[in-house]
């Protein structure tokens, strides 16, 4: 008999779908029932978050050991693999310091989000060792960069000029990252992470597709989302300049075979420099005033477009989002409702607090567009900086910014061959 | 020569104490970020049940193949009814469990007698997907016993929840990892 | 002896890798095919489903039917989850493929390596600078093209979806706000002549006498389903025609009643895009005219959330004779005169409500009062109850309830020497003067969503709903009346749906399942309650002593209650289903089944 109860209730439309808590049916007082318990299984235990952490620590040392110590490509090897294994297929690439960046920005601008001491750790710890040793964490530690190493089976070399670049798009991301994550409108670069989904064997067919696109291409191109995209790569490039033990090529002393040069896949070798005939270093001095004139002009004009870009970039943001859909809904520029305008009819919250939200952070993306302007004026003034001071080298050397400390280089170095015993080295024969 | 060394090593201390400076500024930074929210605690995703809409973008939107989140039920509300909205179909050819008048896709949901005229309705988890079909059931005619919670058993705790992103009642938040479920409480408990 | 060696290995490292690789895509192309295959059908979704079920609704009782059913949803079932392993196994194979993939073809590049024999450098050629120079136009090229993307932004910031015209820089910037449904209710003048002009004829309201002859609202002249006239008939037939005058199909579904004056009958109904009016001469059941109503702004945009069972037209019309007043889900309220000449239109903003707007319109001298409950909950303080002046659509009074969403129609009762129109609602029963939107009274009575409208009889007014009980508050209170003036409560048979009906002497409930519950008026309690063992949505009526119940089958029930307990005296099938309650009038009866209006009476012939 309810059955017709029921459909009589739906004829006459007796129900509000907005109010759960409506008591309709009171629980009955079982006198020999006893309810069940709600399941509710546990989070994983916080040990395997020290375990984490130590992984990465103990990965961090390692890969540091055996690309500045001990030189051994095959320890580095053996780390890459342990490391994929373990925080990027067993913990779903999920303990990243990339993605790090984002939780960093978003408690130095909300004040209500606390970062976790284990994302502080995450994001930390590689920026410290990166400053004394290079970016050993990109060599093994890493699973984006341990599986970009893995397959990059048949590089091609990707001329300088390009790859340098190519580079600058690294630091739109982290710009972009930094700034969405700022105003609490979305963590980019976990969303578009291309190597996540095939990390947990399974995800939205677009993040497949992407991860597998970033695979093949890293077949030929070495690492490719490293050199290209990777925020904290950007980071620790910067950091690397300075490091105080980067891994050298040569053990002892070069003897300019351009072995390295020729082995390493991330164009990161620069080869020694010739004496520069005076025309071309006063065209260099005059180039460099220009720029450094220059670099204060491009942050100026870089916040001068960046914060005409407050609509694009405050839209990001679902509040911003849904107010425009309500209004637009309610004067009749759109037909139909979406799942979000409907949610938000039925929340009950007014649409004067959701227009206070969206006036915040519209307000917001004012000073957003802008720092990320400058901030892009800033590293093309600084690229284009770099790209015209001269240093002095006398021997094959690792960009350090570039350099991922991979260790393929010390394989290819005579010197290095020598040391290892692999071969002698006859004088005579030079 | 001597001059020259001397140089050197100047630069070298100079470098030297940058690094550490720089150090201790990442170190110290990061401290104080943690440190400054008096708050060490890990945080978990977890979703307002009072929020939900039970749109389906649970089932379909996680990052795993099987969705972390799904359908959970507080006892102490449930009306124990005869005609569950949240377990049948609108207009049911008959109350029983058969196929035909069941609105759970998978099946996952049992209906056992307990005394005239309730029965109890239980849960399989293993064949929930996190639809929310019953639990739109459930909210639109009886009690709201029915709702969904991220099972942290299966919740890798992404640091950007790919369902929080798309779930368009923003009924995603992160929730201490010590108190990680967003339970609907009964009258008699409350 | 190394070389060969080396040769080994590399061709069993290099036949391995293509092993793994052929494994690989076979993997691969396995899971897009899975894929493919997911979005293409989701088992849940498939057609053999939704078909069966349909033939299940047809013969709920075909047992072989509902066991090939299981099978079939078993399968799906089973397919599901097939799937979803089948996906799982196919990637943890796609992965340790590529594993072993790349592990040999490293040993096969490893095996075969060349020390690298890079050519000799030009010692003088200053290289550094040459792709430097390159490098630092490719950093311009990268700015330019950083530049134009985010000058394409700025140009398209506009709305998608609204030609850029719009976005929410504008409310920002200009600090306006979108148009809000009040602002809206100024008359409007849409093109096709609504509001152009008024009717110019005779003004005063009809008299009380015209209207008791009449049907002129839901539930007949006082809206408390009580018929002036006795000699309607009792049986009728659609299959064999017996007791059918006419029978006109309605253009448009409604789950409105049919709504009488003299010789018109008018109806309204409605889909997503559209509404409609429509006016049948209750002779002949000729269609005199139909009217669309136009959208009005703003709720012509788009088309409310209605149940599927309700409709886009579930309120009833009301009529004084001069004209005829239809409101929509949408809020758009039309007033046409009789002779089907658009008098007024305006809408009220549309209804926040989970179902739909179902209250039904009704005039009172010359206001048409509309009960327009909203909003989830009463904090949202969203529900009014207003007046229009029928002549103009002009607002003549409007008061704020306390009171969420509610599917009621209110009533006009004279009690206490005193107009009151009576309103139900969660929890409020709120009597208010129907000349001013005074409040007279109020009692907390009610709960959750309430569809039955309120009754009235002797001095007393009545209300129920599921989930609440049967009240009878003596109408002649003052302030909140809960502890003072409800005189008895019941709390068997609780409809959902149809409205109470109330003599002197009986209350009567009759819920959707058909059980027709009969309470003592004067003392309260329950004198028999009888099982009509089929579905209602409509109300019942009383004509002379007698009860008329229409099931949603179609099928009606004449019974005859005495104190005792119930007689059924006659039946009636219409054929078709029907939600609707009837309309009487002189020998006939008006009825509107799923598509088509019914006249019902002695044929001419």
């Amino acid at each position: 008999m309810r059955i017709a109860w029921y459909s009589g209730m739906a004829v006459m439309l007796l129900a509000t779908s907005t109010a759960p808590a409506v008591e309709r049916f009171p629980p009955p007082d079982f006198s020999d029932h006893e309810l069940p318990r709600t399941e509710m299984p546990a989070a994983r235990a916080e040990l395997y978050e020290y375990l984490d952490l130590a992984v990465l620590g103990i990965g961090l040392g390692m890969a540091t050991h055996f690309a500045i110590g001990r030189r051994s490509r095959r320890g580095l090897f053996v780390v890459t693999v342990v490391c994929l294994g373990w925080l990027g297929f067993w913990r779903g690439g999920c303990i990243c310091p990339i993605g790090a960046i984002q939780n960093v920005s978003l408690a130095l601008f909300e004040p209500g989000y606390a970062l976790p001491w284990s994302v502080a750790i995450v994001f930390g710890l590689p920026l410290v060792v990166t400053l004394f040793f290079g970016r050993t964490f990109c060599a093994a530690v890493c699973p984006l960069g341990a599986i970009q190493e893995l397959v990059a089976l048949r590089p091609v070399k990707v001329p300088l000029w390009l790859d340098q670049a190519l580079g600058l798009l690294a630091y739109v991301y982290l710009g972009l990252g930094v700034i969405f994550a700022a105003t609490g409108a979305a963590f980019i670069i976990c969303r578009y992470d291309p190597f996540v989904a095939l990390f947990r064997l399974g995800g939205s067919m677009n993040l497949l597709v992407l991860g597998a696109s970033f695979l093949v291409a890293g077949v030929f191109v070495g690492r490719p989302y490293c050199r290209y995209l990777c925020p904290y790569g950007a980071i620790l490039g910067l950091l690397s300049k300075v490091s105080k033990w980067h891994a050298k090529i040569p053990p002892e002393e070069c003897i300019q075979c351009r072995l390295c040069e020729e082995a390493c896949p991330y164009g990161a070798i620069r080869e020694p420099t010739v004496a520069m005939q005076r025309q071309t270093r006063q065209q260099g001095r005059r180039r460099l005033a220009a720029v450094l004139i220059a670099l204060p002009l491009f942050v100026a004009g870089g916040f001068w477009l960046g914060q005409a870009l407050q609509g694009p970039m405050a839209k990001v943001h679902p509040a911003v989002r849904l107010a425009e859909r309500v209004h637009a809904e309610s004067v009749g520029l759109v037909s139909g409702t979406t799942d979000a305008s409907e949610a938000f009819r039925t929340s009950g919250r007014s649409l004067t607090e959701l227009d206070r939200e969206a006036s915040a952070v519209y307000a917001k993306s004012y000073w957003a567009g802008g720092w990320f302007g400058a901030w892009m004026g800033l590293v093309i003034g600084g690229k284009l900086l770099y790209l015209t001071v001269r240093r002095r080298r006398a021997e094959y050397q690792p960009d350090r910014a570039s350099c991922v400390s991979c260790g393929r280089c010390f394989w290819y170095c005579p010197s290095e061959q020598a040391r290892q015993g692999w071969v002698q080295l006859t004088p005579g024969r030079q | 020569m001597d001059e020259k060394e001397k140089r050197l090593r100047r630069r070298a201390f100079l470098g030297d104490s940058l690094r550490v400076a720089g150090a201790l500024g990442i170190g110290g930074a990061m401290a104080a970020l943690a440190v400054r929210k008096g708050s060490d605690e890990k945080l978990v995703w977890q979703l307002e049940p009072s929020k939900c809409i039970a749109c389906g973008n649970c089932a379909t939107h996680c990052v795993l193949d099987e969705s972390a989140v799904k359908c959970v039920h507080s006892f102490s509300m449930c009306g124990y009814c005869d005609l569950c909205t949240g377990y049948f179909r609108p207009q049911p050819i008959a109350l029983n469990s058969g196929a035909e008048n069941q609105l759970c896709p998978t099946g996952a949901i049992q209906r056992t007698f307990v005394e005239d005229p309730y029965y109890e309705y239980t849960i399989e988890r293993r064949l929930c997907i996190g639809c929310g079909k019953c639990v739109k059931g459930c909210n639109a005619f009886g009690n709201g016993s029915l709702y969904l919670q991220v099972q942290h058993d299966r919740c890798q705790n992404c640091n950007e929840c790919a369902i929080a992103a798309a779930c368009p009642a923003q009924a995603y938040r992160r929730v201490p990892a010590s108190d990680p479920y967003l339970l609907k409480v009964g009258p008699q408990q409350g | 002896m190394m070389e060969s060696r080396d040769n080994t290995v590399y061709q069993l490292a290099a036949r391995m890798a293509i092993v793994a690789g052929g494994v690989l895509i076979v993997a691969c192309a396995l899971l897009v095919y899975d894929y493919a295959r997911r979005l293409a059908k989701d088992p849940f979704e498939a057609p053999i489903y939704s078909s069966l079920r349909a033939a299940l609704e047809q013969q709920p009782t075909n047992e072989a039917l509902k066991e090939h059913f299981r099978a079939v949803d078993l399968e799906l079932r089973r397919e599901f989850f097939r799937q979803r392993a089948f996906a799982r196994s196919g990637a943890v194979l796609a992965i340790v493929s590529l594993a072993v993939m790349l592990f040999a073809w490293r040993v096969a590049v490893n095996a075969r390596r060349r020390p690298p024999a890079p050519e000799a450098l030009d010692a003088a050629v200053d290289r550094e600078a040459m792709w430097t120079g390159r490098a630092r136009w490719a950093v311009g090229g990268v700015c330019g093209v950083l530049i134009m993307a985010a000058l394409y932004l700025i140009i398209n910031a506009g709305l998608s979806g609204a030609g850029g015209r719009y976005s929410l820089a504008d409310f920002v910037r200009a600090g306006t706000k979108a148009p809000s449904p009040e602002a809206n209710q100024a008359l409007r003048r849409p093109s096709n002549g609504i509001g152009e002009k008024r009717d110019a004829r005779d003004e005063t309201p009809p008299k009380d006498a015209e209207v008791a002859k009449a049907w002129p609202r839901f539930r007949g002249p006082s809206g408390l389903g009580i018929s002036a006239y006795g000699n309607v008939p009792e049986r009728w037939d659609a299959k064999t025609g017996q007791g059918i005058v006419w029978k006109s199909a309605v253009p448009l579904p409604g789950n409105n009643s049919p709504v009488v004056w003299g010789t018109r009958v008018f109806l309204s109904g409605a889909d997503k895009t559209k509404r409609e009016v429509y006016c049948f001469d209750a002779d002949s059941g000729k269609l005199l005219w139909q009217h669309t109503v136009p959208g009005t702004p703003p709720s012509a945009a788009r088309a409310p959330k209605v149940l599927d069972d309700t409709g886009y037209a579930a309120p009833t019309m009301a009529t004084d004779g001069h004209r005829a007043f239809a409101i929509f889900a949408n809020g758009d309220l039309a007033a046409f005169s009789v002779e089907g000449k658009p008098a007024w239109s305006k809408s009220l903003g549309m209804p926040e409500n989970s179902y739909g707007h179902a209250s039904s319109l009704l005039v009172h001298k010359n206001l048409l009062l509309v009960q327009l409950d909203q909003g989830g909950s009463s904090e949202a303080k969203k529900s009014r109850m207003l007046a229009l002046e029928t002549a103009s659509g002009r607002v003549v009074w409007q008061v704020t309830r306390p009171v969420p969403n509610s599917w009621s129609t209110p009533i006009v009762i004279h009690a206490a020497g005193r107009d009151q129109l009576i309103t139900a609602a969660d929890p409020w029963v709120i009597s208010y003067e129907p000349a001013s939107g005074k409040e007279w009274w109020r009692a907390d009575c009610l709960k959750t969503d309430i569809g039955p409208s309120p009754a009235f009889a002797d001095g007393r007014v009545y209300v129920a709903n599921e989930n609440s009980e049967l009240s009878a508050i003596q109408a002649d209170g003052q302030g909140d009346v809960t502890a003072t003036h409800v005189v008895w409560k019941g709390e068997e048979g609780m409809p959902d749906t149809c409205s109470p009906l109330a003599t002197k002497e009986f209350v009567f409930l009759l819920t959707s399942f058909g059980t027709l519950t009969c309470y003592d008026a004067r003392k309260g309690g329950v004198l028999w309650a009888e099982d009509l063992a089929t579905d209602f949505a409509a109300s019942p009526s009383l004509v002379g002593s007698r009860l008329y119940l229409v099931s949603k089958t179609g099928k009606s029930f004449l019974v005859e209650p005495t104190r005792k307990g119930c007689k059924r005296v006659a039946e009636g099938d219409l054929g078709e289903r029907c939600v609707t309650s009837p309309a009487f009038q002189d020998g006939r009866i008006y009825l509107r089944g799923s598509t088509h209006l019914y006249c019902l009476g002695e044929s001419k012939h």
